[in-house]
This record gives C-alpha cells, structure tokens and sequence, in this order.
C-alpha cells in the first residue's frame, strides 16, 4: 500500500518533470530562435492570449458552441447508427449482404464528405451535423454487423433451448451481446467525431474551437491558434477520460469481453 | 438454393446495384440541379478527362507520396521511442503524461502551425499526417514490448545474450504483432487525416482536388473523389497491410490482440 | 425404469449438412436407431467425428434430419424447445448477466416474476455448490464453477430431458471427477432423462445406466452395453479397482478402438 503510493507519487513527480521539461524546451526555443512571436510564440503569450479570450468570454462562447454541435452530432450519430444497425443486423443474411456496402461507405472518410456536404446543405451547422452524424454512424453500423457475423450460435441455441421467443432471445442475448460492438463502435466513433468537427469547423463555422485554431493564424495571431490547440486537447482528454471510459469500463470490461474492432485508436 | 460461395459473391453487389441504380433515376424523379447531383454518366465522364489529361493521377501520387513519408517519419520515430517507453520504466514515467496530453490534440489542430512553419504544401501536410502515425504506433510499441513475456528475456539472458542481442532477438520479434497491428492502423489514421488536411493546406492531392471544385461546382470532381478515396483506402487496407499480416502474424500462430 | 414408450424416439434418422467454408454437403448420420427411456441417464460414447455432438444437436432441435423419425413424446421434434434442456461444452452462460440471472434466464423466458425466479435460481445454486458466486459474472468463475453453473441453469427450467454435450471435457481431471459425482448426486434426486456425449469410457462407465457406442462415420449404433455396477459403488476412485468396471472399460475401449482402426 505504502509503497504503491510511493511509486504513484514517483510516477506524477517524473510526470510532472516531463511537462515542465517540455515548456522549458518551447520557452529556450522560441526565445532563442528569434523569429518573432507569429512564427514561434512563446509560453507567455500563449498564456496572455488565453487570459484575454477568456475576459472578453470568446472562448467560453466558442467552447459552448463547439461542445453543443459535438454532443448533438454524437447524440444523433448514434441513434441514426443504432436504428441502422437494427435494420441491417437482425438477419444474418441481410448483415452479410450489406457488409461489403458498409465497408465501402465508411472507407471514404469524413473529410471526403465535407465538400459534397457543402454543397448540398451550404457553410454552416446542417454540414456539421450531418458531417457528425456520418463519421459517428458508419463505426457503430461497421462493427454491429461485424459483431452479428461473429455472434456465436451457442448463446442463440442456448437461449432457445431454454424456451425463448424469438423476442425475448432479441432483448435477452442478441442485444446485450451486441453491445461492447456497439460501444466499440461508439468509442473509434466519438474520436472520429471530434477530429471532424475541428475540420468542419475550420472550413464551415464562424465560431468554435475548430474555429479558434485555424481563424488565429489566419489573423496572424498564432498565439491564438496555440490557446484552441491546447483548449482542444484538454476537452478530448476530459471526454475520453470521464465519458467514454467509465462507460466501457461499466460493460465491456464487467463482462470480461474483448472486442476486436477496425479503425479502433490506440 | 443457391451454393453458399456464389451467393456470398453476388448478393454484396444488390446494394451497390440498388444505390447505382437510385442514382440513375434520382434526377429525372426530383428536380435536382445537376451541380448538386451530377449523373453517374458526367462523373465517369470526369474520370476518363482526368484519368487521360494526367491530373487524376499526379493527385493521386501526390496523396500517396504524402502518406509514405507521414509513414516512414512517424513510424521511424515512434518504434525506437515506443520500445525505450515499454523497456524502461523511468522514461515511460517522464514521457507518458506529456505524450498523453499531446497526442490529444488531435493532428489535424496542428495544420495553421505547419502551415507557418513548412508553407502551405506537402511540407505542412507531411508534418501533420507523420505527427498523427507517431502517435497512433507510439502506443502499440511499448504494448507489444510489455506484452513480452518475461520468461523469452530470462531464456535468452540465461544463454548469454547482451542487452543488444535481446533486443534483437527478442523484443522486436516479441513485439512484433502488434507493432503490425499499429502499422496498419496508424496508417488508416494518417489516411484519414491526410484528406482534411490537404482540404485546408494542400496544392494537390485528392483532399484539395475536391474542395477545390466545390468552388467552380464541379460536383462530378467531388464525387468522384469520394469514390477514389474510398476505394483507394480499401485497397491499401486489403491488398497491402492484411497480405503483409497474414504473412507474418498468423504464420507464426500468434493472434490478433487488439 | 418404465417399459413402455420409449420417451425419445430415433429411427432410421438421416442428417447432414453444408459445411460453411467449403459449401459442400457432408453426411454426418445414416441409419441411426436409438430408444432413450424416461428417466434413465444414458450415455452416448465414440470417437471424435462419429456424430454423436450431430445428434445431440439433432434431438435439441438444432439440427433440421433429411429423413428418418425423432420423436419425443410420440410427437416430431420441430425445433429447439424447454423440455429439452442443453448443457453445452463451451458452458454458454451469457457474458453480460451474473450468475444468478443466468440461471434464472429460462424462468424469465417463461414469465416467472423476478423475485420467485431469482429465489428458484438460488435454490439449484445452492444446490451445484454455487451460492456464494450467485453475484458475480461468468468471467469470474473458474472452468469447473461456470459447468456448475451451467447444470443449474439447465435444471432450472425443470426439463424432461437433459442433453449434455461433452460438458465436462474442458476441466482439468480433479474437477472433472468432483463434477462427474456431483452431476450423479443432483441428477439422483431430479430424476429426470439424461442423454450424455463423451469420449471418455470411464466417464461413460462411471455415469450410465445403459452406453451407447457410436461407430465412426454415419451408421447404425455399433454396440449398446447397460452398466451393472450398483451406484452406491460409483465413487472416485474406488471405482477402479472394481472388477466389473475394469471389464466393462476393456469391453468398450476396444469397441471405441475397433471402430477407430476399421475407419
């Protein structure tokens, strides 16, 4: 116990060192190298950039807009992927037909979308959302059918044997069993999701975060740019770390269950 | 009833028939305008011009070349860092939280930087996308070294070899699996990215070849880069990287992990 | 044992399938003729590719016969149902429900409210000697505890017959031994049917009141042997050493092997 706490106590110091080892390295650099706060800014004006958008409430605005755009593109990504998965997936012979389809669908990537999506629905929320809505729904739908080709049989047999109607089997062995794919899916999904929305926004918003990065650069003021890196990062870390872990953890993990899955990150 | 090996040929080609064929029909049912829903006839119209005058191809090679040296760099730097990380506890207690929260922002974020330092072009771009396959096989390296069992390095250690000879011997090969699992993956992440970021920073590629003819309506040249990305990544996934693990990986007897 | 009806029929039955890799059709039954009588515990044994798993499958519904009759009840088997309870090699306890909700899963299907399934559940816990893992998940449980809890499972649902494919050729041999006496103890008072497929003659010896030996390839039965060892005398590993076991095992191994060399 004691010496568990002293290796985690080790572990943050040396952690701790590596960050402070790094702004070290960025302040030397960017002092050094003389280019000028526009190509190199330092930690320092990266620091009063920050103090400054958060007075004049530009970054909470654009943290709310980017924040509310990413659940609701998420939120509807997963229920389309849902409701597409339970249309596909229910027969082993309409998942295997469509697989190749499905396949085909989630190899164009989200980027490839953005133009055609532009064109059709216009610069603004109905591309991101719809944009979102693709890049949540097609990992969830891939790896749901790729869940239903592998189910075993043994659960169905089992289930049947024990008298079940083919509704209960539905909601008591193919669902449930079904449902670390999905979270799976969920999870490469909402990273998906979240690169896309930086890329949306840079290209199709006049706010957000997305927007953020790209606009101060655009505006020569890259310390601005180097505030929505950062801001950007922190959310994802906060997302993954309190929303999509806990809720592998609750499922996926209790039941002792791995899952394969394509596209799925680190 | 059908034998199971043409049925599992021909009845994948129904959908892609069905959405051909809705195509087809779409614009002579709804009135829509051709720039926002070019006939399948202009797109393949687009791709014989393009694929005869030369310029679907050099972006194609361009995208390609992009994605290898992303590759190369990315994979060059990460492997020896990955396995120093997975090797010594003290290195991956000073670089994991730093690396951690760095690579959370995600690549495509650090494109108006790479802009500035490297000039819009490939250099942004290669910048970028070996940026993201760094971070995408960083993880996978120090996976597969920890994943060595103990007992390989002890055998060996046992019968004299130097901390060189292990590494060589042992780590590598031991790691190898999913080393080449994270190769693979780390390039579904570089192709990914590579698309938005030469939508944002190229001056060719396929990712620029389609949003710059959002600006002229050229819709069929949209199209027909969606179509090309995708099958372009389906055969880079299948023909390259699944041939290269079927090679290795499941000739060795061990198993996927991921 | 009742002289009657037998209470599962088999006669002449006809089975096969398409393999899924190769597409190709493969016979795996021919002429199979076999009486299962109520409440007798029987035990099928042969060699591996014999299909005695393929008529297990077959009697469970799983498996649709090209020809021949399968009746249980003087009435076909139409499909998988409740009166025929599996207990299947790879256990097939649901990952993401805890033991005791495994157990009670029949029960549920049948409309059985929560608090008496759960109550009933407990009961055949308790009964496998799995009481204390009712709140855990399958994962949890060692090889020996998740067969366990499979049997209970399987009584449960208070089946006519219980089919019991290879169920224990995954323990290590202590386990298998304790699980062998425990089946015979539970088994001693549901006094239910019970159809069993092994490969292990001892395990056959030790659990039967009749033993069928199956012959490699589609065929009629190759042999059919009643085991005449009282069952207070069944117990590991006194077993061994009596002279009936030892004859009845040479008896069958050779049957096992003659059909084994013949093929």
């Amino acid at each position: 116990m004691n010496a568990a706490r002293t290796r985690q106590g080790q572990k943050a110091i040396k952690g701790a060192i590596g960050i402070g080892l790094f702004f070290l390295a960025w302040q030397i650099g960017s002092s050094l190298s003389g280019v000028g706060s526009y190509f190199f800014p330092q930690p320092g004006d990266v620091f009063r950039a920050f103090v400054e958008l958060w007075h004049k409430g530009i970054l909470e605005a654009y943290l709310l807009d980017s924040l509310g755009r990413y659940f609701a593109g998420v939120g509807l990504g997963l229920l389309v992927g849902l409701i597409a998965a339970l249309c596909l997936g229910l027969n082993k012979f309409i998942a295997r037909m469509f697989t190749p389809l499905v396949s085909f669908f989630y190899a164009i990537v989200e980027s490839a979308w953005l133009p055609i999506f532009v064109i059709w629905f216009g610069y603004g929320i109905t591309t991101i959302l719809t944009l979102l809505v693709y890049v949540v729904a097609f990992p969830i739908l891939y790896n749901t059918l790729a869940g239903i080709r592998a189910f075993p049989p043994t659960y169905i047999n089992a289930a049947k044997s024990l008298g079940g109607s083919r509704l209960q089997i539905i909601t008591n062995v193919i669902l449930p069993g079904l449902l670390p794919n999905i979270i799976t899916g969920f999870r490469v999904g909402a990273g998906f999701a979240f690169r896309g929305l930086i890329i949306a926004e840079a290209i199709a918003a006049t706010s957000g975060i997305g927007f953020l990065i790209f606009d101060g650069a655009a505006n020569q003021q890259t310390d601005r740019t180097i505030v929505g890196m950062i801001v950007m990062g922190v959310l994802w870390l906060v997302i993954e770390l309190f929303y999509l872990k806990p809720f592998e953890k609750a499922t996926i993990h209790r039941w002792g269950l791995v899952v394969s899955a394509e596209g799925r990150e680190t | 009833m059908m034998t199971s090996k043409a049925a599992r040929l021909f009845l994948p080609m129904i959908p892609f028939a069905a959405i051909l064929a809705l195509w087809f029909i779409a614009p002579s049912i709804f009135p829509i305008p051709a720039y926002k829903l070019p006939t399948p006839q202009l797109v393949w119209e687009q791709f014989a011009a393009t694929l005869s005058d030369g310029s679907l191809l050099k972006h194609v090679l361009a995208s390609l070349e992009r994605l290898a040296l992303g590759f190369v760099i990315g994979n060059a730097l990460a492997i020896p860092l990955g396995i120093a990380i997975g090797l010594n506890k003290h290195v991956s207690d000073l670089c994991m939280p730093l690396l951690t929260f760095l690579q959370s922002i995600a690549g495509i974020a650090w494109i108006p930087l790479a802009v500035l330092w490297f000039g819009i072009g490939n250099g942004a771009i290669v910048f970028v996308i070996a940026n993201i396959i760094f971070f995408a096989n960083l993880h996978n390296a120090v996976i597969g070294v920890e994943a060595v069992p103990e007992s390989y390095r002890r055998a060996v250690r046992s019968l004299g070899a130097s901390s060189t000879q292990t590494l060589f011997n042992v780590i590598v090969p031991g790691a190898m699996v999913q080393l080449l699992i994270g190769l693979r993956s780390s390039v579904a992440f570089g192709w990914r990215a590579l698309i938005g970021a030469e939508l944002i920073a190229g001056t060719t590629g396929l990712g620029y070849m389609t949003l710059d003819a959002v600006q002229w309506y050229q819709t069929e040249t949209v199209i027909l880069g969606m179509i090309i990305v995708g099958i372009l990544w389906l055969v880079l996934d299948h023909a390259v990287f699944k041939t290269i693990e079927n090679r290795t990986v499941i000739r060795w007897g061990l198993v996927r992990s991921d | 044992m009742s002289d009657g009806m037998p209470k599962i029929k088999v006669r002449d039955l006809k089975v096969s399938y398409v393999h899924a890799a190769t597409g190709q059709r493969h016979l795996a039954l021919d002429n199979m003729t076999l009486d299962i009588r109520e409440g007798e515990f029987l035990v099928v044994v042969g060699p591996s590719g014999c299909g005695k798993s393929t008529l297990l499958s077959t009697i469970a519904g799983f498996i649709s016969p090209q020809s021949g009759v399968l009746e249980m009840n003087e009435r076909p088997i139409a499909g998988p149902g409740s009166d025929r309870g599996v207990v299947f090699q790879d256990y097939a306890l649901l990952p993401w429900k805890t033991v005791v909700d495994n157990v009670a899963l029949g029960l549920k299907f049948k409309g059985v409210s929560k608090t008496e399934r759960t109550k009933t559940a407990k009961e055949f816990l308790a009964l496998a000697g799995l009481a204390e893992a009712a709140e855990k998940y399958p994962h949890e449980l060692s090889g020996g505890m998740r067969q366990r809890a499979a049997v209970a499972r399987t009584l449960a649902n208070a089946p006519e017959v219980i089919l019991m494919d290879e169920p224990f050729a995954a323990v290590d041999a202590q386990t298998r031994m304790t699980l062998q006496e425990e089946l015979v103890r539970i088994w001693g008072q549901s006094k239910s049917t019970v159809f069993f497929v092994t490969h292990s003659v001892e395990e056959a010896i030790f659990l039967g009141d009749r033993v069928v030996v199956l012959q490699e390839g589609p065929g009629p039965v190759k042999a059919e042997l009643s085991v005449d060892i009282d069952r207070s005398l069944r117990v590991w590993p006194d077993l061994n050493q009596n002279g009936r076991f030892q004859q009845l095992r040479e008896e069958i191994t050779a049957l096992v092997r003659k059909t084994t060399v013949a093929a």
